[in-house]
């Protein structure tokens, strides 16, 4: 009964999900491949259950069960399905379903089937890691998982002992725990880990599949193998922290925020338009999870807003309407938020971008004296940590590779877009490490790694972007490549 | 003929016989945890090599701790940590290199075990180190508790594995610079060769090909170095396998934590409030949540205590009220 119930808390949010999917690609659902349309449903269907459950709580104000939450579900998914029938365009079909086993393996080489079974060693680690183990993080017992607790015995996060551990903070993490808990009608603080291990497969899904639109199984297999390797990000996974739910949510945004500018630079309108459909909504979960989040979306925004400026000559009055949807969507999605007090977070991080800021909130506001030579220290801390410490394996000495030595690619649209936002991404950390309580935490080392954390998917992305196309004409760069009308079943 | 001198060199220098060896004796320290060796006057350039053989009946961490003359104590700042294995094993600590700390003349030594089982140190010597023990310091420092051994500050950071007192990290991308110098100057001979124009610029691809190709093999042995280290972890949790949440809590917590938590549960009602004395780190968090839905306030209705000395002031508004066992109780406001 424990494992289904287990099973439930994914499976509910997988099945939400995939409505949306279906609302947000109709009929472009085939541009995308059957696996990674499963892996985008699981996480956008858990972050909209945590939506719903803060609009039952804050708005219609009712207890927040099992049936409260799978109810409100049920009506929407019913709503959105109706809509669909009408449109006929649910994104999975019953070809793609009997595709499944057809598993694209013709010309593997050994090598590729040992990738294929570290890749799975490690998600068969990760699931075990985190499902085995009872919470054993101390920032965990402190604020998420003592809410979710909270919720799943008073049936509302909106009481004053939870919001006491709740701050300032983002819901998300809070939420998603609790529904976990709720979900499994049991307080089992080591199998409701299962919520991260499973994004952990979605994004390697999701960043294969990312990959594999333009490159070869090979290519794409390695790097997405590069990725999985990560030793921060796997430990990460097995922990009820939000740092790798963030990681996941705008990881994933940023690469369908570059498959946007990639589908829209080859004239594939309709499916640039999904792919930033669906890279707004997970950056509104992101949003959702830390309060990075905030900041890491306008750096989205403004680059969004960059290329399409700097592209202004391709885009038609009905581009820019197109464009509009997924922004209209996002601010949408994050209004409860912003309404909830992250509007407070971001006038304070404006401020603090600005100079202005008067130090009254941790998260942002700039130190009034600041050291002559804190930038250095900042640095100096930066480089020690990135290069030499085994968070990152070799992700950063590979980064610079792929900078220098492939720069012509790398500073090439639309790769550069994502140059862009990783620069803005880290110049952002200086501006946060500006704050006093900030840099105290940089001095003891408690905060860098996980603040690098959020981004890191970016890196190995671009580098993978940067590299792969340059090693066109080595053996390395072989195998087969999917003809663009023949994709399913990759 | 210069072969055979070279030949000669290498294997004189591997059996470098030890010149300078002091026998040391380690005794217990009553109601300590720890081992101290006699009193000892070396010098510490001479003497840079600490051998240990050590019967241990299970795995973990030490900490090496010396004394030198300037010092009134043991501190932090002078100490090696490696892994002790189960059985009988020889455990060879080059010092200097791991720790700039060894100065002066060594005074004492003290062995720090952080094992729940049996150790004895079966002979343990301080030596002149030669090629051989400084191979093998490296290599066991290099599968040392750094960078392996799941610590609290890991959620945080993670350390990665040293060699010689540095990370490996340093020594890759040393590898990884040489690596590029030698392709490039490579590419610009068979370039020079071939009569063709050097460009710089259309060498930077080329040699990048082959400089990522490094990348991902050296990044595939760091893996397979991780995968070690996972597959250490994931021994050391099959004892959870099978396990209900609640066994599981009470392994991964220290002593008597949890049952003593589950005790709370059973005696203090769910819509009442407590405060607590807990020690050491992180187990008063713990409790908040364990304990929940009654919830910590300070001051509140009940007063938790666990393995700590409390304030006789306490006893003005709280009364003893229930009893886990000595230094383990549940006090009721008066």
């Amino acid at each position: 009964m424990q494992i289904l119930n287990t099973l439930i808390i994914i499976l509910i949010p997988s099945i939400f999900g995939l409505f949306l999917l279906s609302l947000f690609m109709q009929k472009s659902a085939n541009r995308f491949y059957f696996w990674e349309k499963l892996a985008l449903a699981f996480p956008i269907g858990l972050g909209a259950i945590v939506i719903v459950m803060f609009l039952l709580t804050k708005l219609v104000k009712i207890p927040l069960t099992f049936f409260s939450i799978t109810g409100s579900l049920f009506v929407t998914a019913a709503i959105i399905g109706l809509y669909l029938l009408k449109k006929k365009a649910f994104c999975i079909n019953l070809a793609e379903i009997k595709k499944i086993n057809k598993f694209d393996h013709q010309n593997m080489a050994w090598w590729e089937y040992s990738l294929a079974i570290l890749l799975a060693f490690k998600v068969i680690y990760v699931y075990f890691a985190s499902i085995v183990k009872p919470l054993i993080d101390v920032d965990a017992f402190l604020y998420y998982s003592i809410v979710a607790k909270g919720i799943f015995f008073e049936k509302t996060f909106n009481t004053p002992y939870l919001l006491k551990h709740i701050h300032d903070k983002p819901l998300l993490p809070y939420l998603s725990q609790g529904w976990a808990f709720i979900g499994m009608h049991t307080i089992n603080d080591a199998l409701f880990k299962i919520l991260f291990p499973t994004l952990f497969l979605c994004l390697l899904v999701i960043f294969y599949s990312a990959l594999r639109k333009y490159y070869t199984r090979r290519m794409s297999m390695i790097f997405t193998f590069l990725l999985s390797t990560l030793p921060f990000l796997v430990f990460h996974v097995a922990t009820a922290y939000g740092d790798f739910t963030m990681s996941f949510y705008y990881g994933a945004a940023t690469i369908y925020l570059l498959l946007f500018m990639k589908s829209f630079n080859a004239s594939d309108k309709e499916s640039a338009f999904s792919n930033l459909l669906i890279s707004f909504v997970l950056l509104a979960f992101a949003v959702w999870t830390k309060r990075a989040g905030i900041v890491y979306a306008g750096t989205n925004i403004f680059v969004l807003l960059t290329y399409l400026t700097v592209n202004k000559n391709k885009i038609t009055g009905s581009d820019l309407l197109h464009a509009a949807i997924p922004l209209f969507n996002f601010f949408i999605l994050i209004i409860p938020m912003l309404l909830y007090g992250q509007f407070n977070i971001l006038i304070v991080i404006i401020r603090s971008i600005l100079g202005i800021g008067n130090g009254g909130a941790s998260a942002a506001a700039p130190a009034k004296i600041l050291p002559p030579n804190k930038a250095g220290i900042i640095f100096s801390i930066m480089a020690k940590k990135l290069f030499l410490y085994a968070d990152w394996h070799l992700l950063w000495a590979l980064f610079i590779v792929s900078l220098v030595l492939f720069y012509r690619r790398s500073l090439r649209s639309p790769l550069v877009f994502l140059l862009a936002i990783i620069f803005l991404d880290v110049l952002a950390l200086f501006v946060q490490f500006g704050t006093v309580e900030m840099f105290r935490w940089l001095l003891d080392g408690t905060i860098f790694d996980r603040l690098t954390m959020a981004y890191i998917v970016i890196i190995t992305y671009f580098c993978a972007e940067a590299i792969i196309p340059s090693l066109k004409d080595n053996s390395l760069a072989g195998g087969t490549r999917p003809s663009p009308k023949n994709k399913k079943g990759s | 003929m210069p072969k055979r001198i070279l030949f000669s060199i290498l294997v004189l220098t591997l059996l470098q016989i030890t010149v300078l060896a002091k026998n040391i004796t380690f005794h217990p320290v009553p109601n300590q945890p720890y081992l101290q060796s006699s009193q000892l006057m070396l010098d510490s350039e001479e003497y840079n090599t600490v051998v240990l053989k050590i019967k241990a009946n299970k795995s973990g961490q030490a900490n090496l701790f010396w004394l030198t003359s300037y010092d009134k104590g043991f501190d932090q700042r002078k100490n090696v940590q490696f892994l002790i294995k189960k059985g009988e094993k020889s455990y060879y600590l080059n010092i200097p290199s791991q720790n700039p700390n060894w100065i002066g003349w060594i005074k004492g030594l003290l062995l720090f075990p952080q094992i729940n089982g049996k150790i004895e140190i079966s002979s343990a010597e301080i030596i002149e180190g030669n090629l051989f023990t400084n191979i093998i310091s490296g290599w066991q420092e290099f599968w040392g508790p750094r960078g392996r051994v799941e610590t609290g500050s890991t959620i945080n950071t993670m350390q990665s594995s040293n060699l010689y007192g540095r990370s490996v990290f340093v020594y890759i991308y040393w590898t990884l610079f040489f690596i590029f110098i030698g392709l490039i100057t490579w590419k610009i001979i068979v370039t020079i060769k071939n009569n063709k124009n050097l460009d710089l610029l259309e060498l930077l691809p080329e040699v990048g090909k082959k400089l990522v190709i490094a990348i991902i093999i050296i990044w595939a042995l760091l893996e397979a170095n991780t995968l070690s280290n996972n597959w250490n972890s994931t021994k050391q949790d099959f004892i959870l396998i099978g396990k209900n949440i609640n066994e599981k809590r009470t392994i991964i917590n220290t002593g008597d934590f949890y049952p003593f938590i589950q005790f709370c549960k059973e005696n203090i009602p769910a819509d009442s409030t407590f405060d607590s004395r807990i020690p050491p780190f992180y187990n008063d968090i713990k409790a908040t949540y364990y304990l929940y839905p009654i919830k910590h306030e300070k001051g509140g209705e009940f007063l938790v205590i666990y393995d700590k000395q409390f304030e006789n002031e306490l006893l003005k508004t709280y009364t003893p009220w229930k009893k886990f066992r000595n230094g383990a109780y549940i006090l009721r406001k008066k």
